[in-house]
This record gives structure tokens, sequence and C-alpha cells, in this order.
């Protein structure tokens, strides 16, 4: 049987995780040795569940046809010697010895940032996340997040619109689409871009695989950037990773009113940056390039009078239109005629029904 | 000896007028009915025995039959007893018999010779006269569901003598339909009460003035029901002609309402409703919410928790202002005139539009909408969106509901005069063929719509409808022609790609 078959069998199909993977590869070296002892030596090593699979699985026809059955699924399997196995990652203490990858084949960034936050996000959230992935990407940063709804969505979404290098990674099973709402993304990222997961064909979404993928998300990156967590996010589990693991942290400040943001600024006060704008994340790696190209918000001096009130009153938080005449103090019909002008030239955007953030991309 | 008279019944929500015929004949004495008789009809025969005999004039031993024309309807209620009664008379030469052919007459007979009321005079009187019957013989007791009715003679009578007396003339004629001055109760909602929500009151305010269909989609809490139960404060008078209709409808389904009361109808359904009490139907058709709301307002509160075939019927309905319908062979048209106004949550959740608030995934909202079918979506001419808005933010004083109703009122009037001669009664109502004559536009207003159509805001089909709307909005800003204004406030209500907007945002 070939060398890679046996790290197959002894990463995917004895059902072990990666920490206990590494427990017994420091024992045994390699799986082949484990293939072939005798069941008595490795049973006091194995829980009852665990040793029961281990002796189910160990059969060379199950192995293969499983083998094959991931080519047909245009799956390939990433050994950690292997030359297509990112880089970053080896230097994990528990990396997974072996990769699953769908979708195009990984490139090595020089610089790749990892974007995490919220499944519920507000608009504001929404809107930085698309805006900073979207910029970081044009400056040739991949971007990596765990296609998941919300925040990690809209970063894909956000790299992808620019056709930059983004990276999802899964806390399911490599052949699966979960959050379900997330197809088109799934295709779109199979397509153009790389999903990687740990875990073999057909494994459902146990809550306890997530905080193990949030390993790998940081693992891959330079630096964390998170955007909208709330007290108890997953985000922040992927955070702490990033410290164990040496990376920067970057955390994305919202109204201290909102509890939606309350761990972002937790991380802030630990030490994270507090990050407004990409040169935030870029100046805290002086070996990248540098860039010189400002980020200023658009500040509306062109407009006219009555527009430039209603710019100045909407926000990235949405306002619906009741809201937006009262604040900025004309008459309904003159707010509305600005609204239009507004929004026609792109300065605005209805996120629904004459609901009104202002848009980033434009300025 | 033969004698035809006039009676009715109510058959869908109108009246049909049936021919009573006596015949009486030497004979074995015998007394038959025919003319495909209910129950209650068919013991007419013992009312009228003893209510003839209780005046002095028994039925005459010889072999009398009865035929209630057309034969093929069934004939259910007890109107016709006292025509039954009224033919006898004339048969046994106590009433001229030449008067009786143009005289429609409704009632039930007591044993003791007393005219009892029916309850739904009115839809029978309103078809007669249509036929060209203008004389009535009504019981006393339906009096006060009866008013004055233009070009009719309407005689109440109490007992059956005064048939009697009133060919020979001596009868006292109290013609006077009635006296006291009726007064609404004073409703309890007003619009003053509502602070904030400027743009969804704006839109109920253009959605009553021209007519249009309005669909709101709000957070729970929004204000949306407390809204639309404030639209009766704002709404016109019936005018007379209308009222009748009206009651002739109530009094069709037996449900009360006074005849003098003028408010338009409010109906709102509970969204349980079956597709036969909302639309109308029945073995013995009977009519439904829908023409309940006739010349009113139609409620759907939650629209989405409404049966899909419910909400699917509604399109001929909003269409053609009228719902046809085939029972047992006859066609059956119920009238159908009415507004719609509907409420919704944006989502199964209900927060969908307040940000980061919303927990429903894509599927959950596309089954939700599922109901919301295109056709339908289309026949709204407005959709507002509602949130609830931070308190901080207070309108100096909320317009009263009488103040709104005023405006509203001289909008209306100024739109008939506009429309006169075309047909018309509300821009709404204009149709595509129409708009070039009826709604220009100018050169500026094009370029907005444009604009709209390259921001995929509107599609070709839309504009139409947002002409429509600006046409209203022009007459209430007192304007004659569309203005660019205009149309961008149209803009806010359009109903274009709402389904998309509360669907794919956040993906």
């Amino acid at each position: 049987m070939d060398d890679k078959l046996y790290w197959f069998w002894f990463s995917s199909m004895t059902g072990m995780n990666a920490k206990k993977q590494h427990q017994l590869m420091d024992i045994f070296y390699h799986p082949k040795e484990l293939f072939h002892i005798s069941p008595n030596i490795i049973e006091e090593k194995l829980s009852k569940k665990e040793y029961g699979k281990f002796l189910y699985e160990r059969k060379k026809d199950n192995i293969k046809r499983a083998y094959e059955k991931l080519k047909k699924q245009q799956i390939s399997c990433l050994m950690y010697q292997e030359a297509f196995y990112p880089s970053r990652l080896k230097k994990i203490y528990d990396y997974p010895y072996v990769l699953f990858q769908k979708g195009q084949v990984y490139q090595e960034k020089f610089l790749t940032i990892a974007i995490v936050g919220s499944r519920y996000p507000t608009s504001y959230g929404l809107e930085l996340s698309k805006k900073f992935s979207k910029e970081l990407s044009m400056q040739g940063v991949g971007i990596i997040s765990g296609l998941a709804k919300g925040i990690d969505g809209a970063a894909h979404w956000g790299a992808m619109a620019r056709t930059g290098m983004t990276t999802g990674v899964l806390g399911c099973g490599i052949d699966r689409i979960y959050p379900r709402d997330n197809y088109q993304l799934f295709y779109e990222m199979y397509e153009n871009q790389t999903v990687f997961s740990e875990y073999p064909p057909g494994v459902p979404p146990h809550p306890w695989n997530f905080p193990e993928r949030n390993r790998i998300i940081s693992g891959l990156s330079d630096g964390i950037l998170v955007v909208e967590a709330e007290k108890k996010s997953g985000s922040l589990i992927t955070a702490d990773c990033g410290l164990e693991q040496n990376k920067e942290i970057f955390a994305v400040p919202g109204p201290v009113t909102q509890t939606k943001h309350e761990g972002c600024h937790g991380l802030i006060k630990q030490g994270a940056k507090l990050t407004e704008t990409v040169e935030d994340i870029l100046s805290e790696f002086p070996n990248f390039r540098k860039t010189s190209r400002n980020i200023s918000q658009f500040d509306g001096k062109c407009l006219a009078v009555p527009e430039k009130k209603v710019y100045d009153v909407v926000d990235l938080y949405p306002k619906h239109i009741n809201e937006i005449v009262l604040q900025a103090g004309l008459s309904f019909g003159k707010t509305v005629e600005a609204l239009f002008h507004l929004e026609s030239e792109g300065y605005v955007k209805q996120t629904h029904h004459n609901i009104y953030i202002k848009n980033l991309s434009k300025g | 000896m033969y004698q035809e008279v006039r009676s009715g019944i109510v058959y869908g929500v109108a009246g049909q007028l049936i021919h009573v015929e006596v015949e009486i004949r030497n004979g074995l004495p015998y007394f038959t009915m025919v003319g495909y008789l209910s129950k209650e009809a068919a013991e007419a025969k013992e009312r009228v025995a003893s209510a003839l005999r209780s005046i002095g004039h028994p039925l005459p031993s010889m072999k009398i039959t009865v035929n209630l024309s057309p034969a093929n309807i069934r004939k259910s209620g007890t109107a016709f007893d006292f025509p039954i009664a009224v033919a006898f008379l004339a048969c046994l030469g106590l009433i001229p018999s030449k008067e009786l052919n143009e005289i429609c007459i409704l009632g039930e007979l007591g044993l003791n010779g007393m005219i009892r009321g029916v309850g739904n005079c009115l839809p029978i009187i309103l078809s007669a006269r249509k036929q060209g019957i203008r004389r009535f013989f009504v019981a006393e007791e339906d009096r006060k569901s009866l008013d004055q009715i233009e070009n009719t003679e309407i005689v109440f009578m109490q007992k059956l003598e005064d048939v009697i007396d009133y060919f020979q003339g001596t009868f006292l004629q109290d013609s006077q339909i009635r006296k006291d001055i009726w007064t609404p109760e004073p409703s309890l909602e007003n619009f003053s009460d509502m602070k904030g929500q400027l743009h969804l009151k704006r839109a109920i305010e253009i959605a009553v003035t021209g007519k249009h269909h309005l669909l709101i989609a709000g957070s729970p809490g929004s204000g949306k029901t407390m809204a639309v139960k404030r639209i009766p404060s704002i709404l016109t008078a019936l005018n007379d002609e209308e009222r009748l209709e009206v009651q002739s409808i109530y009094d069709t389904v037996g449900i009360s309402r006074d005849i003098r009361d003028n408010r338009r109808p409010f109906r709102s359904p509970n969204a349980s409703i079956s597709k036969a009490a909302f639309l109308g139907g029945g073995q013995e058709p009977k009519a439904g919410e829908l023409t309940l709301s006739n010349f009113g307002i139609l409620f759907l509160d939650e629209m989405m928790d409404f049966r899909t075939e419910c909400l699917e019927a509604l399109k001929q309905p909003l269409e053609e202002k009228k719902i046809q319908m085939n029972r047992l062979g006859r066609n059956i048209i119920f009238p159908a005139d009415f507004q719609m106004i509907s409420a919704m949550n944006p989502c199964p959740c209900g927060y969908g539009l307040e940000d980061g608030k919303c927990r429903c995934s894509y599927h959950e909202k596309r089954r939700y909408f599922k109901k919301l079918s295109g056709p339908l979506l289309d026949r709204f001419d407005m959709i507002v969106s509602a949130v609830e808005q931070p308190e901080k933010m207070e309108e100096e004083t909320p317009e009263t509901s009488e103040e709104i109703a005023k405006r509203v009122k001289y909008h209306i009037q100024k739109e008939q005069e506009i429309l006169k001669g075309t047909g018309y009664h509300f821009f709404s109502e204009i149709r595509s063929a129409d708009m070039k004559k009826l709604c220009p536009v100018s050169k500026e207003c094009m370029e907005i719509l444009n604009t709209a159509y390259d921001l995929k805001k509107i599609t070709k089909r839309g504009i139409d409808k947002i002409l429509r709307l600006s046409r209203t909005i022009a007459l209430m800003n007192g304007k004659n022609r569309i203005a660019s204004q205009h149309v961008m406030e149209a803009l806010t209500f359009r109903n274009t790609d709402f389904l998309n907007e509360v669907l794919e945002y956040g993906r």
C-alpha cells in the first residue's frame, strides 16, 4: 500500500482528532507501523469507541475504495510532507497531517490576513468587512475566513469582487455545503478559490469541530482581523488560537453602546490593534511592500446643500427614511429628492426598501 | 279566477323578483303550492289560511293552486305569505286586481293577520326598482331597515286589513321614514395618538386619496396595525347610492348595520378564514369578506398567515372589481370594489428590516414568501416599510384625523372633477391606454424614470404604476402636472424588487 494511503487512513478514517493523532505519532512515527501492529498493544492507548473504529477500518480494500472516491469528487488530499501543503500551517504544533482541498490549488501569498466575525452582523460590520477584504486583496493580500454566514461570507465576497485570493476553511466534511444559505459562495469558491477542511467527506458540522477549524484559520494567516464579535463569540476563539500561534490580532471598534462589539472591545483592551483602515493592518508588517494609498472617507464636499445635509445623516448603520427626514431637518419631498440623487450617483444605497446606508466603495 | 302579484327573494347579494300566481276554480276543496319551495315557504299555506280567516274572509271551499315563478329557483324565506294573501283578496274581489301588477309585496303573516318583517327587503327593493317597479308593500317592522329611496313609494302596513283600507283610500299612510337623526359613535382611534412614522402616514394618505392598494412591511411593534386601525377615521363618507348598496349587501348576509350609517366598510378578517368565507360562496351563495368590503377597505393583517388559496383568489376581484361564480348552473356576480391594505412582517422572525437582529436563514425566508406570488405583489401599487423608531425623535404634534380627513375629502373631490367624463373615479384606475392623455409626463420626469430603471429600481411595467402614483401625489401637492419631485416620492413606494431586497441581503 502507498505511503499516502496510510496517512489518509490514519488521519481521516480512524476518527481521531488532531491532538490524539499527534500523541500517537510521537510514539509510532509512521501510520504504517500502526497499521500492522497487533491490536492488544494499541488497545490501551485508545478509548473503546476509537478502538472499535480502528479495528473496523483497518482493511486495505476499504481504504483504497475511500481514496478512489475522493478522486471522483474532485477532492485532493494534501499530506503535510507535500509541497502544496500550506507552509504556514506546518508551524502550528497541532497541524493536521492531512488536509482536504476542493477548488483551485492553494497559492501562498507573502501576507495573508484572516477576517472573522459575527454570523448575524449589522450592516456596519458587513460593509466594513467587505471593504477591508476588498482593499486588502487589492494590495495582494490573501484573505482567509470560515465560509460562514455574516462577516465570513462578506469577507470572501469582498475579496472575490476584486479577484483577489481568498481561502475558506470548513468545520465539516469537505464535500458539504454548510451553511446552506451560502451555496452560491461555495460554488464560486470552488470555481476560482480554495476551500480546505481537515475533515474527510461526510463529517457533519458538529459544534466541536468549529473551534478546531478556527486554529487552522489562524494558522493559515499572519494576522487576524476581528469585525463585530459579541462577548461570547467563536471569533474570539480564533483570536485566542492566533495569540497562541503568535499572530497579530486586529479588531475593528464599534459604538460602546452596542453589545454587538463587546468582543472586539475586549480584544482591544487586551492589546489587539485598533483598526480603522487597511493601513493600520499593513503597518504591522513592515516587510510587506509599503503602500502610499491613502484610504480616506469621502467627505462629500462637492455635493449641493440638501444632499450634503442628507449625506451627513446617513450612516453605516441603516436608517429608515423617517429617521433621515427628521434628522436632516428637511421636508419630506426635499429629503426624498436628495436621497434619489445620492443613490443614483452611488453615494448611498438601500439595504432594504427605504432603508439607507452609506456606500463605502464610493469615495 | 286568477291573480298574479309580485314578491321577491334574495339570491347572492341581489334581489330576484318572483311572480306569485293564485288560481281558484271549481272542484273538490283542495289547496296546493308549487314552485320549488323550501319548508318554510311551503308552510305559508297554513299561515295564509288562518290570517284570512281572522280578518273575516276565509278561503273559499274550492280547488286552489298557488305557483311561485320562475319555478326553477329554490324559494326560501317567509316573504311570500303576504303576497299570497293579497292575491287571494284580489281573487275574492276585495281589491282591484289591475293595480296589483305594479306592486311588489314582501312580508310574513301571523295567524291573527299581523304582518311581520322579513329583514332583507332592501336588496329586493333595489333590484325591483331596476325592473321598473315603483310601489312596495312592506311590514311596519321593516321600517328600521329601510330608507327613503328615490322614485319609489314604500307603504308600511301593520295588519292584513290595511291592504283593503289602502285600496279603499281609508288607510292613513305614514311614509315618513324616520325622524331621528343618526350620529355615529365617536371613534376612539385618532391619528393624533401616533407619533413619528411620517412616511407611513403619508403613504396611507396617498393610498386613500388615490385608492392605491397598499402593502405595509414592518417589524413587530412598528405601528403597522395601529396606523391601519386609524384609517376609518380619515375616509370620506359613502354617498346615498353607495350606502344603500352596502346596506343591501349586509342585509343579505345578515350582519346588522344601521341603514343611516354612511361610514365606509372596514373589514379585517382573521387570517384563518376559509376560502368560502373570504370570497363568498356556499350552496346558497352568500357574500364573503371581499364583497362585504365593497366601497370600503379590506385590511389583511399578517397577510402571510392567510391561506394561499385565499390570497390567490384575490387576483380577479382586484382586477375586475367583482367576483364571478358559478353555483348550481347559475352565474352569480358579487360586487367587490374594495381597496386592499395589507400588513406583513418582512421575514418569519419579524426583524428582517432591523440591522443584525434577523436570524432567519435564506431558505426560511424563501418558504415564507412562497405565498406572495409575483402577480399578487404586482397588484399592490405601493409598498412601504416601517421600522420601530427611536423614542427621542418626536414630531411637535401629530396631525389629528379630522385635519387629514378634511384634506383627503378635498383632494378626492378635486380628483373626481379632473376625471369627470372619463369613466374613472380614482387615478389608480387609469388604464395604460389612457395614461398619455391623463398623466402627461415631462422630459425631466422621464429622465428620472430612466435613471431608476438603470438602477434596477423599477421595471418597464412598473413605470405606469409609478406615474399613477405620482399623479396622486401631484394632486395632493396642489399641482396639475407631474413634476420630478412627485416621481421621486412615488419611487419610495415602488414595489419592484421588494422580495429580492429582503431575500438577498447579507449573503
